[in-house]
């Protein structure tokens, strides 16, 4: 299951990239990189997933339920979302789609939940399929037999 | 911008000034130094070089600065709301 999953998690971060000028994106869960879209190494990713999480802990401890950073440096920002679990860190050029990305990122983390979830827990989903094909192939439920009753 | 509740400070060499009580401005300068610490972490995880802006937000509190390459000036300000980033960052930057 997870492999059918990754694919429509990496479409929609794709999608996600369109919006404004994004220059790269990278999902996390907990401090564990799921699937990284910017223009650097993944040693790279998980240094910057590390630094955001600290960053949440160290405002956590005082009190500080962060729910956004947002960072600018030369010719590009990062503006980082924490949603549950999962942490999102977009790179963008301009300055001024900052809250337009922040909403698109908030509706992404939100809807992608189901899909994360899946992704992480692949032996969960697969017996859910599993007890549906059960089901299915129980000879009383079959709907030819259902409608003979029927007539 | 005219939340009443924007606080807005300088900061040179160390030393900030805002137009609030003495402890606002220690906080400002805490939190700057807290986030100009971790915009630094990240800037050298994704080798970006020198942070100069730096923000978080909550569901009701907002803060925002930008600096100087060297970080020894700069403005910023904080905002009992989860106010827009770009509208305050124009508001307490609008040299940027």
């Amino acid at each position: 299951m997870a492999t059918k999953i990754t694919p429509s998690l990496r479409a929609a971060l794709e999608r996600l990239k369109h919006a404004g000028a994004v220059n790269g994106i990278c999902l996390a869960w907990r401090r564990q990189v799921l699937v990284n879209l910017l223009p650097f190494e993944n040693f790279r990713a998980e240094g910057l997933v590390h630094a955001l999480h600290e960053a949440h802990e160290h405002y956590a401890s005082g009190g500080h339920e962060v729910n956004t950073f947002w960072f600018g440096y030369d010719g590009v920002h990062l503006l980082g979302k924490f949603h549950g679990e999962c942490t999102l860190a977009v790179l963008h050029s301009r300055a001024v789609d900052v809250d337009f990305l922040a909403k698109a990122m908030n509706v992404f983390l939100s809807d992608t939940q189901l899909l994360v979830d899946a992704a992480l827990n692949p032996s969960g989903s697969d017996a859910l399929v599993d007890e549906t094909q059960r089901l299915l192939a129980t000879p009383e439920f079959t709907p030819s037999e259902m409608s003979t009753r029927l007539l | 911008m005219s939340d009443p509740t924007l606080n807005q400070f300088e900061f040179r060499d160390g030393a900030v000034t805002g137009d609030t009580s003495e402890e606002d401005a220690k906080n400002f300068a805490a939190d700057f130094q807290g986030l100009r610490h971790f915009g630094t972490k990240i800037g050298e995880a994704l080798e970006l070089g020198n942070v100069w802006l730096g923000a978080y937000r909550e569901a009701d509190f907002t803060h925002l600065w930008t600096c100087s390459v060297d970080g020894q000036s700069g403005s910023g300000g904080m905002i009992a709301s989860h106010a827009p980033l770009f509208e305050l960052f124009q508001h307490v930057s609008p040299e940027a």
